[in-house]
């Protein structure tokens, strides 16, 4: 073996790469030439030096202010995140409260006979209470009788203004109209779908992307069944919200 | 009413509390080790912990998404060796805009300073002219002091290709040194 061969050959004898056959020649070559094996020296120096020179890199500690940093940080982002939580299980009662009420109050309604009048009524009322909602842009209404036997992939959001416009006069005829503010329409999701999961124990519940809620019907617990309609974001209909 | 109320509240401050527990207990040794991962790709300490602490940030938000749990610390590492190299990335912009020397992001500490040898400084360029996928290999494998089955667990790779990425990592910066 000669030295320019033998130097291509220093750092995979080093690191263990040679077959044996032809370790046994660098070898040969490294006992029989001072320079290459002065070479083989350098080399594993310069092998050693790159390891302690990672580990050196990497010696570094955080600051002291560090963890304390990111404890803040942390802090900070979690009272972000309970905030909505926070402001929504005040509302999310009162919602229900409203709910119950109202619920009670349609059924009472519902059991007296129809006048064209007062239906005339409380669909230009509703109509006003959608025009009014600045987060009202379109209903997802459902067939009244079948709302509660339909699945939540079926609660669709409406695409062409006939559906819209028809949607308004559904949901005219399904008075009383709870209007959720934006801001609490995450909680509300939340605690409608906990609700369809089972983890409460109340009647089934019809969610999409929330933005208003219907009473439907009083249930035979006499908790109000409400299907939960979307008056916004339609495209983003999204079921695994609520999954 | 009250007491439905009561049981929402309950339940869904229940599931916040055992989440972030359990964000706790793997938070516990992770703020070193994403600070490490930071500094290998930034090589500047201040630059290294905010990139960390954005790192651990994100953790934190995205942990109720996270699956598998266990993966935590590979998630965490991999987000934040992405983070750093966005920060350098955008650290290079900033400094050829403001033409300013490549090399020096912010004044060094003198810690910094003592280790800034000729050696480190060419070591430091053939660390970062290392294809991707070596370079993380070698820093993980020296942050978790050469246990390499670790390394595979945080990367997702078997054993054997952290064992031949990481002499591969070595033997080309022993081959770009030597011939400096």
């Amino acid at each position: 073996m000669r030295c320019e061969q033998y130097r291509r050959l220093v750092i995979e004898a080093i690191l263990g790469e040679l077959d044996k056959e032809v370790l046994v020649q660098f070898e040969t070559h490294r006992a029989s030439c001072e320079a290459c094996q002065a070479d083989f020296c350098r080399v594993r120096e310069l092998l050693d030096s790159i390891d302690r020179g990672v580990l050196d890199m990497l010696d570094v500690q955080p600051s002291a202010k560090f963890g304390a940093q990111v404890r803040h940080r942390l802090s900070e982002s979690s009272a972000e995140q309970r905030l909505p939580a926070q402001l929504w299980l005040p509302a999310a009662a009162g919602g229900l409260a409203v709910l119950a009420v109202l619920a009670f109050l349609f059924s009472f309604k519902s059991s007296l006979p129809h006048t064209p009048n007062s239906l005339q009524g409380s669909a230009q009322v509703a109509e006003k209470q959608v025009a009014l909602s600045p987060i009202a842009t379109a209903i997802v209404p459902g067939p009244r009788a079948s709302a509660d036997k339909m699945p939540v992939s079926q609660i669709r959001p409406l695409k062409s203004k006939n559906e819209r416009s028809e949607s308004k006069r559904s949901i005219a005829q399904l008075m009383p109209v709870v209007i959720v503010p934006p801001n609490e329409w995450a909680a509300v999701t939340s605690l409608a779908a906990d609700i369809s999961r089972g983890r409460v124990s109340l009647d089934p519940i019809r969610v999409a992307n929330v933005k208003s809620i219907e009473p439907r019907e009083i249930s035979s617990s006499e908790l109000p069944v409400f299907e939960v309609v979307s008056m916004d974001d339609q495209d983003h209909l999204s079921d695994s919200q609520i999954r | 009413m009250d007491g439905l109320v009561d049981c929402f509240a309950g339940s869904a401050v229940t599931q916040e509390a055992l989440l972030e527990r359990e964000f706790e207990q793997r938070l516990a040794e992770c703020p070193t080790l994403a600070f490490r991962v930071a500094v290998s790709v930034l090589r500047n300490q201040a630059e290294a912990e905010d990139v960390a602490q954005e790192a651990l940030l994100r953790a934190y938000r995205g942990f109720r998404r996270l699956r598998d749990r266990d993966r935590f610390r590979g998630w965490l590492v991999r987000m934040t060796w992405r983070l750093a190299l966005d920060r350098i990335r955008s650290i290079t912009r900033r400094q050829r805009r403001e033409q300013v020397p490549l090399d020096s992001p912010a004044p060094p500490t003198p810690e910094e300073l003592a280790k800034s040898s000729e050696f480190s400084r060419r070591l430091y360029a053939a660390i970062d002219s290392l294809p991707e996928k070596l370079r993380i290999t070698l820093i993980l494998s020296t942050i978790e002091g050469h246990d390499l089955g670790e390394v595979g667990r945080l990367l997702e790779i078997p054993t054997g290709t952290v064992k031949s990425r990481l002499h591969l990592a070595r033997k080309r910066l022993a081959e770009v040194l030597n011939a400096l």
